[in-house]
């Protein structure tokens, strides 16, 4: 039986079949890379909002927690299938790649507004209240 | 915010590595040619599904391993992140 394994394996092994195999792995990662930059930028964004105060930013800070709480309940897959109908309902020659970026996009978006909103709730409140009576702006705070 | 950044950068390590494996070969569904993809693709072809998952499974732990050690190192040199590695 292993001796049969042994003799297969150069024939299972073929250069071309490598090539294959090495360049999945060089999408896989240009995959998560891209989603992931995007999607902390935007994540960004998401703790923004989410951080403004005062009443006429209310829907402001509602939509950001919407967002993040509705796609942090939704599972990948979900998302993946969700955003592949609607955009070919839309653009009927996408590229699966884009597709596929954009569905990690979003998630990644998600998950990462709260990782970052968890470090700013992990500054103690008596230095941004410092940071305030110094006359600091958001902007500086931040 | 430098403080922040060393807060949440193990967390963002691990994200990215979470998605790497998990969210990428959700791509394979949708017909993406991501390894898991392209594992199904040959396999269809020549039948060998265990040989190719244990190969692929072989390759995202690799992979993994490389991605995991470099955001460490990264973390180590920019953000004073001291992960233990091992």
């Amino acid at each position: 039986m292993l001796a049969h394994l042994a003799g297969e394996i150069p024939r299972f092994f073929t250069p071309q079949k490598l090539v294959l195999l090495l360049e999945a792995m060089g999408t896989t990662l240009l995959m998560t890379a891209i989603g992931c930059v995007l999607g902390f930028l935007l994540a960004f964004g998401i703790v923004f909002l989410r951080q403004t105060t005062g009443r006429l930013a209310l829907p402001l800070r509602l939509a950001a927690v919407f967002y993040v709480e509705i796609f942090r309940r939704i599972p990948f897959l979900v998302v993946i299938y969700l955003v592949l109908f609607f955009i070919q309902a839309f653009v009927s020659d996408a590229s699966l790649f884009a597709i596929a970026v954009i569905a990690i996009c979003i998630y990644s978006t998600a998950y990462t507004a709260d990782i970052i909103r968890g470090g700013f709730e992990s500054v103690a409140r008596q230095q941004v209240e410092a940071a305030a009576a110094m006359n600091f702006g958001r902007w500086q705070t931040w | 915010m430098p403080h922040i950044a060393k807060a949440i950068y193990p967390a963002l390590a691990n994200f990215f590595v979470v998605i790497l494996v998990m969210g990428t070969s959700v791509g394979a569904v949708i017909g993406v040619d991501e390894l898991t993809g392209t594992a199904i693709n040959i396999s269809t072809e020549n039948y060998r599904w265990i040989e190719m998952f244990i190969v692929v499974a072989g390759l995202y732990v690799v992979l993994t391993l490389i991605a995991s050690l470099s955001l460490a190192l990264v973390g180590r040199w920019a953000f004073r992140v001291k992960a233990k590695v091992f």
